[in-house]
């Protein structure tokens, strides 16, 4: 959807236009949808997540600031809600650290950490994100598991570009290792005839 | 330039400006401990990047949408039936607050009315202490003749009417039964 009729459907759906909101939301609502999901992990809790951010998109479109795309303000929005629905379940992951033998099966036990399954990989990357502070895991989220661009980012988390690349290479430089860490260990317990 | 800068350059590839790649790659050209550095963040990426391609959509994208408009609709049914309230509140103003006094006081002169009445037919009984001081000042304490001159004192009991007013009324009516 062009720029034009973005604004053409926020000013009617401001004026209470219920058909001009919902073709907003058909567009929006995959992108929506994905962010949630990013950053908690469940189908179903990423569902309510996005209707009660499209609630509040739909009582503050009059303070809609026009200088920004649609779909930065409904990930703002989104970012928000899933930051603070997901402060306590964080802090009860980084008591119960990943266990790696917990997310491990036995069809895949030899297997190298290369070879992980997709699924499995995205469920250690979700408890992993867990160490990171909540800027880090922000950044991390939104500019590469949901690869939007770096002003984007920065629009959403209201942060400057130096910010950006700072948390950014933390969070980068934490995963990475934590899941070499990861890895390794998962190696030596499949080496390790005890298990 | 050390390798430590280029360490933080490799992990910031994808948000380096023109000149920061090319810098970071003549470095890779020449160092082979920041090479492997390099290959390692890239496969981490690789990673990532494979878990940002996956594609996330609700199972039923139409029923979805259904949902979340129902949940708006619920919203805005109820934050109309409060603007237009608020509106016709605001257009109104002047207008319903001369109509809200003048209740006020139709209410207002209705009970005195009925009280009025009631005292007038001996149904309202319970006096004011003034007043069954009064009357008692007037009849001598004697509740059997109070009683029985209470239907014409009645008469006195107006709408702001002052107490002193209301004393030679009760003395003019006291005069008139007694005769």
């Amino acid at each position: 959807m062009d720029k034009d009729s973005e604004q053409a459907l926020i000013n009617q759906s401001a004026k209470g236009d219920a058909i001009a909101f919902r073709r907003l939301v058909e567009d929006s609502q995959n992108f929506a949808l994905s962010i949630a999901y990013k950053f908690l992990n469940n189908m179903a809790d990423a569902e309510d997540i996005v209707q009660e951010a499209y609630i509040r998109v739909w009582k503050n479109l009059h303070r809609y600031d026009h200088d920004f795309r649609f779909k930065t303000w409904l990930g703002k929005i989104i970012t928000n809600l899933c930051l603070d629905t997901k402060k306590s379940s964080y802090r009860k992951m980084l008591i119960n650290p990943v266990d790696v033998t917990t997310t491990q099966s036995a069809s895949d036990a030899n297997e190298t950490g290369r070879q992980l399954e997709h699924e499995e990989l995205k469920e250690i990357i979700h408890k992993l994100a867990a160490s990171l502070t909540e800027k880090q895991r922000a950044v991390f989220i939104l500019r590469d598991l949901q690869q939007l661009e770096p002003d984007e980012v920065c629009t959403i988390l209201a942060m400057s570009a130096g910010n950006l690349k700072s948390n950014l290479y933390y969070a980068r430089m934490k995963m990475k290792n934590l899941l070499e860490e990861y890895y390794n260990e998962k190696k030596r317990l499949s080496m390790d005839p005890t298990h | 330039m050390n390798c430590n800068h280029y360490h933080n350059l490799m992990y910031l590839k994808a948000e380096l400006s023109e000149q920061d790649l090319l810098s970071l790659q003549q470095h890779l050209a020449t160092c082979t401990s920041c090479t492997q550095l390099a290959s390692e963040v890239r496969l981490f990426q690789e990673r990532m990047n494979s878990i940002a391609s996956q594609e996330v959509k609700p199972t039923n994208a139409a029923a979805f949408t259904a949902s979340i408009m129902a949940a708006v609709q619920a919203q805005k049914s109820g934050t109309t039936i409060h603007v237009q309230v608020m509106n016709w509140l605001q257009k109104n103003i002047l207008r319903y607050s001369l109509a809200t006094v003048s209740l006020f006081q139709i209410i207002f002169f209705s009970i005195e009315f009925q009280n009025t009445r009631n005292h007038a037919t001996g149904l309202d009984f319970p006096q004011s202490n003034a007043e069954v001081i009064l009357d008692s000042e007037m009849i001598h304490d004697n509740p059997a003749e109070r009683k029985q001159h209470t239907s014409g004192f009645a008469a006195c009991k107006t709408p702001f009417m002052e107490r002193l007013a209301y004393l030679e009324c009760l003395k003019s009516k006291y005069s008139s039964t007694s005769l």
